[in-house]
C-alpha cells in the first residue's frame, strides 16, 4: 500500500541513477492515478448520459400526457 | 481465578480505541441525533466485536471446534454473500420517495448527475494518496451520500475498508447541514444565492409516475448493467408506491421492512469495525477523503448550475445544484433555509427536492457505473 510504495521508492535511490529512481517512484502511483482519471472522465460522462436520457424520456412522457 | 481477568488483560490498545469510537458514535446518535438509526447500532456493535474472544464472532473453542458468531454470520449472509441488506433497504427507500417534484421539472435531473462529481474526484485523490484502485473507488463512493450504495460497492469490490467507509458515509450524511452551507458559500456570491426561482410545475400523470421506475431501471440497466441491483430495487420500491394497488406492501416497505433492515444493517456492519481493520492510518485518511467527497459533490452541483446560467435566460439559483447530492431530504432543507436567509420571498424547496430525489437515482447509477469499471 502507501507505505510499501514509499519503501520501495526509497530503496531505488541505491541504484544511483536519477531517471530510474524517478521512474520507479512514479510508475506504480501514476498508473493508478491515470486509471482513476479515466474512471472520472468516463464515469461523469456515463452518469450524464443515463440521467440525460431518462430526463428526455420523462419530458416526452409529460408532454404526451398533457396533450 | 485467572478467568476473571483474562479478558481484561487481553484487551489491546486498538480495541480500547474502538470502545471509544463506539462510545462516540452512540453519543452522536443520542445526544446530537446524527443518523441514530445507523450510528447507534454501529457504535454498540463496535464494542461487541472488539471484546476479546467475543462470542459474536466465529471462535475456535477447545473440545468443541469452530462456533459461529451471530454478527459474523449476519455479515457473511446479509452483506458478503449477496449484499442483501443494503438492497432490501433500497426497496424501502424507493417506496418512501415521491418523484413528483422531479417529474414535473425534469431539468432538475441534471443536478443529480452533476452532484456526483465528488465521487470521481475523490477516486482520483485516493489513487494519488496511494490507495489501490478498488479501494479508491470504494472510498470515492462515500460521495454518493448513500449508505447502502457505499456498503454495496465497497463489498462487491472487496475493499479492505468497508467499516471506515460505512462510518464515514453515515456520519457525513448526518453532517450535511454543516458541510453544505460552508461549501456553497465558498463558491457563490450573495447575489447568486438570492436569485429567485418561481415554481411552475408541469402536471404529472399517474401513468408517468408508474412508467418512471420501469424506464429508469431499463435505461440504467442497459447502459450500466452493474447498477441493475441498486437502481432496480430502488425503483421496485417506488413502483410498489406508485402503482396504487399495493398500498399495504408500500406501507410495509416504508416502515417495517426499512426499520427491520436498518436495525440489522447497523449492527452487522460493525463486523468490519474490528480493531485490526479499523485502527489504521488509512481510516483517518478515509475520513478526510469522505469529507472531500461531500464538499466536492456540493461544489460540483453548484458550479454546474452556474454553468447553465451562462446559457439560460431564466436564471437558476446555484444552491439548487447543491441539492443534487443524495442526502434526502436534509440537503433540500439546507438549500431552502439558505435561500430564505438571502431573500425571504425566495422558496427554493420544491426545486431543491426535485434535485435531491434526482440525486437518489444518480447516486445509485453512479454506484453501478463504478462497479462496471471492474467487471
Amino acid at each position: 500500500m502507501l507505505h510499501q510504495i514509499v519503501a520501495s521508492s526509497i530503496g531505488v535511490i541505491g541504484g544511483a541513477d536519477g531517471p530510474t529512481a524517478v521512474f520507479v517512484t512514479a510508475k506504480p502511483g501514476m498508473e493508478n492515478v491515470m486509471e482513476a482519471l479515466g474512471i472520472m472522465g468516463k464515469g461523469m460522462l456515463g452518469i450524464f448520459a443515463v440521467v440525460g436520457l431518462i430526463a428526455l424520456i420523462v419530458l416526452a412522457l409529460t408532454k404526451a400526457g398533457n396533450k | 481465578m485467572e478467568f476473571l481477568w483474562e479478558g481484561l488483560l487481553s484487551i489491546t490498545w486498538q480495541q480500547g480505541v474502538m470502545y471509544l469510537v463506539g462510545a462516540v458514535l452512540i453519543w452522536l446518535a443520542i445526544k446530537k441525533d446524527y443518523e441514530p438509526a445507523l450510528l447507534l447500532p454501529m457504535g454498540f456493535g463496535a464494542i461487541l466485536v472488539n471484546l476479546p474472544l467475543s462470542g459474536v464472532l466465529n471462535q475456535t473453542m477447545q473440545g468443541v471446534g469452530e462456533t459461529q458468531g451471530i454478527i459474523q454470520w449476519l455479515f457473511e449472509t446479509g452483506i458478503e454473500a449477496s449484499e442483501a441488506f443494503p438492497l432490501l433497504l433500497f426497496i424501502g427507500i424507493g417506496a418512501m420517495i415521491d418523484f413528483g417534484p422531479l417529474l414535473s421539472n425534469p431539468k432538475m435531473f441534471l443536478f443529480g448527475a452533476a452532484a456526483q462529481f465528488g465521487i470521481f474526484l475523490t477516486i482520483v485523490l485516493a489513487a494519488v494518496l496511494g490507495f489501490d484502485i478498488r479501494d479508491a473507488a470504494s472510498i470515492g463512493i462515500i460521495g454518493a451520500a448513500d449508505g447502502p450504495t457505499s456498503i454495496l460497492v465497497s463489498q462487491v469490490l472487496k475493499s479492505n475498508y468497508i467499516g471506515p467507509i460505512a462510518v464515514a458515509a453515515y456520519s457525513y450524511m448526518a453532517l450535511v447541514p454543516i458541510i453544505q452551507p460552508m461549501a456553497i458559500k465558498a463558491v457563490t456570491t450573495k447575489k447568486e444565492r438570492a436569485i429567485r426561482m418561481d415554481y411552475r410545475p408541469n402536471a404529472v400523470s399517474k401513468a408517468t409516475r408508474i412508467l418512471f421506475p420501469i424506464i429508469v431501471t431499463f435505461v440504467a440497466g442497459l447502459v450500466a448493467p452493474a447498477s441493475v441491483s441498486l437502481v432496480g430495487f430502488l425503483m421496485f420500491g417506488n413502483l410498489i408506491r406508485e402503482c396504487g394497488v399495493l398500498n399495504r406492501l408500500s406501507e410495509t416497505a416504508q416502515n417495517d421492512l426499512a426499520n427491520l433492515v436498518t436495525l440489522l444493517l447497523g449492527i452487522t456492519i460493525s463486523f468490519s469495525m474490528r480493531a485490526e481493520q479499523f485502527v489504521t492510518l488509512q481510516t483517518l485518511m478515509i475520513m478526510g477523503l469522505g469529507l472531500f467527497a461531500f464538499v466536492f459533490d456540493t461544489i460540483g452541483g453548484v458550479l454546474f448550475a452556474k454553468l447553465l446560467n451562462l446559457f439560460s435566460r431564466d436564471k437558476i439559483n446555484p444552491m439548487v445544484g447543491a441539492a443534487g447530492i443524495s442526502a434526502f431530504p436534509m440537503s433540500a432543507r439546507v438549500v431552502e433555509k439558505m435561500g430564505i436567509a438571502e431573500n425571504n420571498q425566495n422558496h427554493l424547496l420544491m426545486h431543491a427536492v426535485g434535485a435531491n430525489v434526482s440525486g437518489q437515482v444518480a447516486s445509485a447509477v453512479a454506484g453501478g457505473i463504478v462497479l462496471g469499471f471492474f467487471m
